[in-house]
């Protein structure tokens, strides 16, 4: 009873010293995050992140804004409109050999989602298959940019006379490749496969990582003036985000779910399928979740020079990404 | 009731369920520890599998590294390769497709390619879509450089499954490298090695995982999960921290299992294994179970048994209890009416006994105090009677002393005056004058004789002297002395033995044998009369025997003639008025003794007495 009692008194005198850390808690930063598309399960990580409360967690309040076919993700991260931006790899350095400074911390695809798709019975197979065949791979907008460039390098890469190939542009819709019109469609992964796919297509898949274009799909991208004014804010904020990702992937069901409170098509599963097409981007079996190699950059550097996409002046002291955050969340592996 | 009830319950209980909490804690160990064998040794199972199934994979591929005919067909390739259009350089592809398609036709694996030295070109593979893709920057092209590689398990993007690739270097016959021979390996091995176990159980489930938290191998409660989840339980992150051991923790499904994890650092895998714990404790919660229940029942046999026997005991001791009160108010008749052959029987018993017991002793106690109460009254009246008696005696003596006495003085009168008128007018009387006058002269005389005689027996007591030690031969002296006249006139003889001392009235004891001899000699037959005088000790007294041989007594007249006055003969035939034999009986009874005779009609008479010890006395005095 008399154990009881100053157990009591403890808990009593503890109290106080447990409410009274009340005390300064600096109101959150405010963050804002340029997506490169529209709210869909592309993004699903960032909403985990946000409705688990680890952004929260990390004394932020976040805000996504919806990326499109006429948004310039990298200007509204240098116009300071947002703070952190999901970019593609390649607009990264080419903003960067335009001097802006970006700079990369982490990976959310680190393997590209391009893919140019044949019919299964068009007999193309391989690259050197697309002699004389029409494809639709062009395009101008930010977002589908890298269905042109990766078609390009991956064709200076191999060494293919590109004369007779038909170069059209790319079709969201596919209605060309559908009517046979179009023998060879860029198209990506975690989208147009699944959409085709469901339609019951068989598929032939030339992925462009089997011919030496190693392309990051989606980049976190924040400024240098960031990294080095607030790193703080930085690594909390990717932080957040990468442990949001390591739930969507963990737990696609979950993170579908949520994806649904945000997403623009609710289409469930539209947002399923692509959740389960994206996740072996996201999760290579190599390394951890947003693990970037200095290689990799190389490669694509090689790739846009190689392309006279970037000027040769780009620098190679790998200003355009740093592995900080990286290191101080996973430690150095 | 409820104490007793309360104290027999637990005191019953204790043993059981002490009995109870140590079998079940002692089963709930062992379940616990052969559980967690058991995992851990299906780890080093699974370990020992994968191992072996790993290094099958590797020989298979450096054995058909090491085929003469795969190297010196390649050889001939690489200079068709370089000369040569690629047309030629399919047609030069076929002997070596149908060279590795028996290594694939066995199973191990789903493609052989061989990759080119400097670019990492799939030059030649058994799966032909694979043909020209550039696989520079996979690992296994780096490393299967220098020797025979392992790569981690990964996604393929093309294939979009998971993959396991195989590596090693394919040298010509100078031992210079010319190709990286690869090989895909066939995962459903792999898998099947994980789910060898699972059959023997609801929920084991056994599965890998990469050092990235993915899984690696499907697990048993998941489709397509391999490289597509990953997992953040509590017993992958203590594998990936290099640990091995066994923990209690949640799932990838939530559910709360028991798991082995052991890290493999030459694949860079967790090895799981887990059940469910509601599987793992089914023998211990059945365990728990029937402890409980058989507990209960044991609970309620023993309440009902105390509840049984305290009411039993209640009963007997209420019924002591009232047997006690009642024996307290007296009521010894009172029955316990327990009839139990238990200790409450033997004390009931002893309390029926101890009643019995009492009431007699009661009984005897009421008795002897009725007994002495009437023994008091009777010795009251006895004294009443005494005293009544002893004032009576003493009117009497008195009486008799004050009437002898005082009626001697007109008696003298009488006696004298009518002498007188017969010596004076004797002669003026006619015969019936002189007749009637001798007549009163006689009775005159005879009331005189009758009353000094009275005088003489109340003399006895009022007259006695003190008691003192006297010589009974003196006194019998003085006794013949006074009978010598009529001893002579009878020619009687006297004979005696020598008498003792006694404590007595010297006078009396004279006057006594006087009175005896004097009798002796008055009422002797024919012969003379010869008298014998003895004594003998009888106890605290002397017995004195006077033996004659006269005429004897008839024995019907034994109180008779110790009464005064009382006569057994006419005046005519034996002169006296009685009083002899009543002043010896109470001479002898003053003297604290008794008399009596022996006689029969002319046998003669023994008169006895007794007397006290006069030593005795005087003993008893000093």
């Amino acid at each position: 009873m008399q154990s009881r009692f100053i157990f009591l008194i403890m808990i009593a005198m503890t109290f106080p010293a447990c409410s009274s850390p009340k005390k300064d808690v600096p109101p959150p930063d405010h963050v804002i995050v340029q997506l490169k598309w529209k709210h869909q399960a592309q993004f699903s990580g960032f909403y985990v992140a946000e409705e688990k409360g680890y952004y929260r967690n990390e004394n932020i309040a976040v805000q996504f804004l919806e990326g499109g076919s006429d948004i310039d993700c990298a200007s509204a991260l240098i116009s300071t409109q947002a703070q952190f931006a999901v970019i593609a790899p390649e607009d990264v350095l080419i903003k960067r050999g335009e001097n802006y400074p970006l700079l990369a911390i982490g990976v959310i695809y680190r393997r590209s989602a391009v893919v140019f798709i044949s019919h299964g019975d068009s007999g193309i197979v391989r690259p050197s298959d697309f002699k004389g065949k029409t494809i639709a791979t062009l395009g101008a907008g930010g977002a589908v940019r890298d269905f042109e460039l990766q078609f390009k390098a991956m064709m200076t890469h191999l060494d293919i006379d590109m004369t007779t190939i038909s170069l059209v542009p790319y079709d969201p819709e596919y209605k060309g490749f559908i009517d046979g019109s179009v023998d060879v469609t860029a198209s990506y992964l975690t989208g147009g496969v699944i959409l085709l796919e469901k339609q019951g297509r068989a598929l032939n898949l030339i992925w462009p990582g089997d011919y030496g274009v190693n392309f990051y799909s989606d980049t976190i991208v924040t400024t240098r003036e960031m990294t080095e004014q607030k790193p703080d804010l930085v690594f909390r904020f990717l932080k957040a985000t990468l442990k949001g990702w390591r739930d969507a992937v963990g737990g696609p069901a979950n993170a579908v779910d949520i994806t649904m409170k945000y997403a623009e098509v609710k289409d469930r599963k539209l947002q399923t399928a692509m959740t389960d097409a994206m996740l072996p981007l996201v999760n290579t079996g190599e390394d951890q979740i947003g693990w970037m190699k200095g290689d990799d950059w190389h490669g694509m550097v090689n790739l846009l020079l190689n392309q006279n996409i970037i000027p040769a002046t780009i620098p190679d002291t790998d200003d355009y990404y740093t592995m900080t955050f990286l290191k101080k969340i996973y430690g150095n592996n | 009731m409820s104490k007793l009830l309360l104290v027999l319950f637990v005191i019953s209980l204790l043993p059981v369920v002490i009995m109870s909490f140590l079998s079940y804690s002692q089963a709930r160990d062992a379940i616990y520890k052969r559980t967690i064998n058991h995992l851990l040794s299906i780890n080093q199972l699974k370990k020992m599998e994968i191992e072996n199934w790993i290094h099958v994979n590797c020989t298979t591929l450096e054995i058909l590294s090491g085929n003469p005919f795969l190297i010196n067909e390649f050889t001939r390739y690489i200079r068709v390769k370089d000369h040569k259009e690629n047309a030629d350089l399919e047609y030069v592809s076929i002997p070596f497709v149908k060279c590795l398609m028996p290594v694939v036709n066995a199973g191990h694996f789903l493609e052989i390619f061989i990759l080119d030295k400097d670019t990492g070109q799939v030059l030649i593979s058994t799966d032909s879509r694979q043909e020209r893709k550039y696989l520079d920057n996979r690992p296994f092209f780096l490393k299967g450089k220098e020797g025979t590689f392992v790569s981690s398990v990964n996604y393929s993007m093309t294939l979009r499954e998971p993959a396991m690739n195989i590596s090693t270097p394919l040298k010509d016959h100078h031992g210079q490298l010319i190709a990286i021979l690869g090989g895909r390996v066939n995962l459903s091995p792999l898998s099947k090695i994980m789910e060898s176990t699972s059959e023997l159980s609801q929920s084991l489930d056994t599965y890998l995982v990469n050092s990235f938290n993915f899984f690696v191998t499907e697990p048993r409660f998941g489709d397509h999960y391999a490289l597509r989840k990953s997992v953040h339980t509590k017993g992958v992150d203590l594998a990936m921290a290099q640990k091995s051991g066994v923990d209690f923790y949640n799932d990838y499904r939530d559910v709360p299992v028991i798991g082995a994890y052991e890290w493999i650092p030459e694949r860079e895998f967790c090895l799981m294994t887990e059940i469910d714990q509601q599987e793992a404790f089914e023998p211990i919660l059945t365990l728990k179970r029937n402890t409980m229940g058989l507990g209960a029942v044991v609970c309620f046999a023993l309440i009902l048994v105390s509840w049984a026997s305290s009411r039993g005991l209640k009963h007997s001791l209420d019924r002591l209890i009232r047997c006690t009160q009642e024996i307290g108010r007296g009521n010894l008749d009172f029955k316990a009416d327990i009839r139990t052959k238990d200790e409450i029987g033997e004390l009931s018993d002893a309390f029926v006994l101890m009643a019995g017991q009492l009431k007699d002793t009661l009984v005897s106690k009421h008795d002897l105090e009725k007994e002495v109460e009437e023994r008091k009254k009777v010795n009251f009246e006895l004294q009443e009677a005494l005293r009544e008696l002893g004032q009576s005696n003493k009117s009497l003596e008195q009486f008799a002393y004050v009437a002898s006495h005082d009626l001697q003085e007109p008696l003298r009168m009488v006696s004298s005056y009518t002498q007188l008128l017969q010596e004076r007018y004797d002669s003026l009387l006619d015969e019936k004058g002189k007749k009637y006058i001798y007549y009163a002269v006689d009775g005159a005389a005879r009331m005189q004789k009758l009353i000094n005689d009275l005088l003489d027996f109340s003399r006895v007591t009022t007259r006695g002297q003190p008691f003192n030690i006297t010589s009974s031969q003196e006194a019998l002296d003085m006794a013949l002395l006074n009978l010598s006249s009529a001893i002579i006139e009878s020619g009687a003889t006297v004979a005696n033995d020598p008498l003792p001392q006694v404590k007595a009235d010297k006078t009396q004891m004279a006057l006594l044998f006087q009175n005896l001899i004097s009798n002796a000699i008055k009422f002797r037959g024919q012969d003379s009369p010869r008298i014998e005088v003895s004594a003998e000790e009888d106890g605290h007294f002397w017995r004195f025997t006077v033996k004659d041989n006269g005429i004897g007594i008839d024995s019907t007249y034994k109180d008779k003639i110790f009464i005064i006055f009382q006569r057994l003969h006419t005046r005519q035939e034996y002169p006296g008025t009685g009083i002899g034999l009543a002043i010896c009986k109470r001479i002898v009874e003053r003297h604290g003794g008794n008399i009596w005779f022996e006689s029969a009609i002319g046998k003669g008479t023994v008169f006895y007495f007794t007397i006290e010890k006069g030593e005795l006395i005087d003993a008893q005095e000093k």
